[in-house]
C-alpha cells in the first residue's frame, strides 16, 4: 500500500521545515462566553476549540467519586474537519483519544478539591491535519487555566516520529500517513513528568529515546507559547 | 518577589518554612506553588500564601454562605433541598449540592412538622451552617425562607396575603416559612 512520496528533499521536509522544527502555532484563550474557560488553537492546519465546564455535580450519580472530581474530556472531530466527510459522532478512535486525554488531565488537576464533581472538557476538532490529539490536549490545558481550575502545572503535548529513517518533530499530514512511526506525548513541563505516551509504528530503543527527547523539547517550546497566550489575555485586563 | 507579577499554575511562590499554603496554592515537597493564574499575596495575619485569581474561579460552598435551594422532599424531621446557586457568585455550584435542613433550624419558634413550613418545589433562601461531612442549611432569619412557591393543588404561583400564601387560581391558602421579600426577589440581582 506504500505510495512513493519523497518526504525529505535536500535536508528539508515537505513543507520546508527542518527536522526539529514545529509547525506555526497560534493560541487564544477565553474565546467562548458561556463556557467557564475556553481556548482556540491553530497548529499548522489543525484548528481546535476547547471548552471547560464545571466543576459541577457529576451525573449520573454513580459516576461520582466521594474523594475527588472526575474529569470527562470529550474529543470530537467535526464532519468537515477531514478531506472525506467524517461520519459524525463518537467512534472507536475518538473514544480512545477522549479516554487518554481525560487520564492525562486527571493527573494534573488537583481533583481532591472537588469531591463528587465532574470537570467536563470538550475538545472540538474543526480542521484536522495530523497531531490533533496533541493540539486538543494543549488547547484543553489552556482552557483549564482560563477556567481557574486548580492545576499542578500547565500540561502540554507534542509528537515526534520517524520518516525515511530520520527522527523528526511534529509530523505533518503526509509524514503521518506515509512515515514509519508516530510518538505523541504529553508532559508537565515543569517536572518533565509524562502524562500521555502513545506510539504508532516501530522504533528501536535508540530511536525511541531520541524521539522522546525531541518531543519533550517540542513540548517545552509550546509551553512557552501557552504561557504567553494566557498572560497576554490577563495581563491586559489587569492594566486596563 | 515583585509586586503585581502574574503567577501561572505550577510556579513556586514560597516555601513551607516561610508560609502556610492558602487559597490558590498547593504544597509540593516543601515548596508552595500556585494552582491558579493570579497575583501572589501574603496573608500576613495568618501567615498564608495566597493567589488572588485573575480568572473566574469555581464556586465552593462555605459555611456562612447564603444560598438559593430547591426543596426536593419534606420528611418528618427535616427537609432535603438541592443547592442551585450561591448568592454573589456568577458560576455554578461545584460538587455536592444535596443539602438538609433540620426542623430545629427552620425558624426561631418551635416547628412541629416541616411540612407546615415547606413543600416540594419551593425555592428557598438559606444559610449554610455546615459543609463537611454533609451540607446543612438554616432558615432562622427574617430574610431567609421561601422566596417562591407554587400551589400544591394547581401549581400556579402563590401570592403573599399577610402571613399566608394564596393561590390566585383556586383560592387555596397555604402556610410557609416566608422570607421577608417573598415574591419581590429580583432573580437578576443574584
Amino acid at each position: 500500500m506504500k505510495t512513493e512520496i519523497k518526504l525529505i528533499k535536500n535536508g528539508k521536509r515537505l513543507d520546508g521545515r527542518k527536522n526539529d522544527e514545529l509547525r506555526p502555532i497560534k493560541i487564544e484563550a477565553g474565546v467562548l462566553h458561556r463556557a467557564e474557560g475556553s481556548c482556540y488553537l491553530e497548529w499548522g492546519g489543525n484548528k481546535v476549540l476547547a471548552a471547560v465546564y464545571g466543576p459541577r455535580e457529576a451525573v449520573p450519580r454513580h459516576t461520582q467519586n466521594p474523594l475527588r472530581a472526575i474529569v470527562n474530556a470529550r474529543y470530537n472531530m467535526a464532519a468537515f474537519s477531514v478531506d472525506d466527510r467524517k461520519r459524525p459522532g463518537p467512534d472507536r478512535r475518538s473514544r480512545e483519544i477522549s479516554k487518554v486525554i481525560s487520564e492525562a488531565l486527571e493527573n494534573i488537576i488537583i481533583t481532591e478539591k472537588f469531591p463528587r464533581a465532574s470537570i467536563d472538557v470538550s475538545i472540538e476538532i474543526l480542521d484536522a491535519e495530523a497531531g490533533t490529539r496533541c493540539a486538543g490536549l494543549t488547547a484543553a490545558a489552556e482552557a483549564l487555566v482560563d477556567a481557574g481550575i486548580p492545576l499542578k502545572d500547565i500540561p502540554v503535548a507534542c509528537a515526534a516520529g520517524k520518516i525515511e529513517g530520520e527522527i523528526v518533530l511534529d509530523l505533518g499530514k503526509e509524514e503521518d500517513n506515509f512515515g514509519d512511526a508516530d510518538l505523541p506525548i504529553a508532559i508537565a513541563p515543569r517536572t518533565g513528568e509524562i502524562l500521555l505516551l502513545q506510539m504508532d509504528g516501530h522504533l528501536t530503543q535508540k530511536e525511541f529515546d531520541k524521539a522522546l527527547d525531541l518531543a519533550i523539547k517540542g513540548c517545552k517550546t509550546i509551553a512557552e507559547l501557552q504561557k504567553k497566550a494566557i498572560l497576554e489575555k490577563y495581563q491586559k485586563n489587569m492594566e486596563g | 518577589m515583585t509586586k503585581n507579577k502574574v503567577i501561572l499554575p505550577g510556579e513556586q511562590v514560597a516555601t513551607t518554612e516561610e508560609l502556610m499554603s492558602g487559597e490558590g496554592t498547593y504544597e509540593d515537597n516543601g515548596v508552595i506553588r500556585a494552582s491558579r493564574l493570579g497575583v501572589f499575596e501574603i496573608d500576613t495575619k495568618n501567615r498564608r500564601a495566597k493567589i488572588n485569581p485573575l480568572t473566574s474561579v469555581p464556586v465552593e460552598i462555605k459555611t456562612g454562605n447564603i444560598v438559593l435551594a430547591k426543596v426536593n422532599s419534606v420528611r418528618s424531621n427535616m427537609v432535603i433541598a438541592d443547592v442551585i446557586h450561591v448568592i454573589g457568585k456568577s458560576r455554578q455550584v461545584s460538587g455536592d449540592t444535596n443539602a438538609t435542613l433540620r426542623v430545629s433550624e427552620i425558624s426561631n419558634g418551635y416547628t412541629k412538622d416541616p411540612a407546615t413550613e415547606f413543600s416540594t418545589g419551593d425555592i428557598i433562601r438559606a444559610k449554610v451552617t455546615q459543609v463537611r461531612p454533609s451540607l446543612q442549611l438554616a432558615t432562622k432569619d427574617k430574610d431567609l425562607g421561601v422566596i417562591k412557591a407554587v400551589c400544591s393543588k394547581c401549581r400556579a404561583s402563590l401570592v403573599q396575603k399577610g402571613n399566608m400564601l394564596e393561590c390566585q387560581n383556586c383560592d387555596n391558602k397555604e402556610r410557609r416559612k416566608i422570607a421577608i421579600d417573598y415574591g419581590n426577589y429580583d432573580i437578576n440581582k443574584l
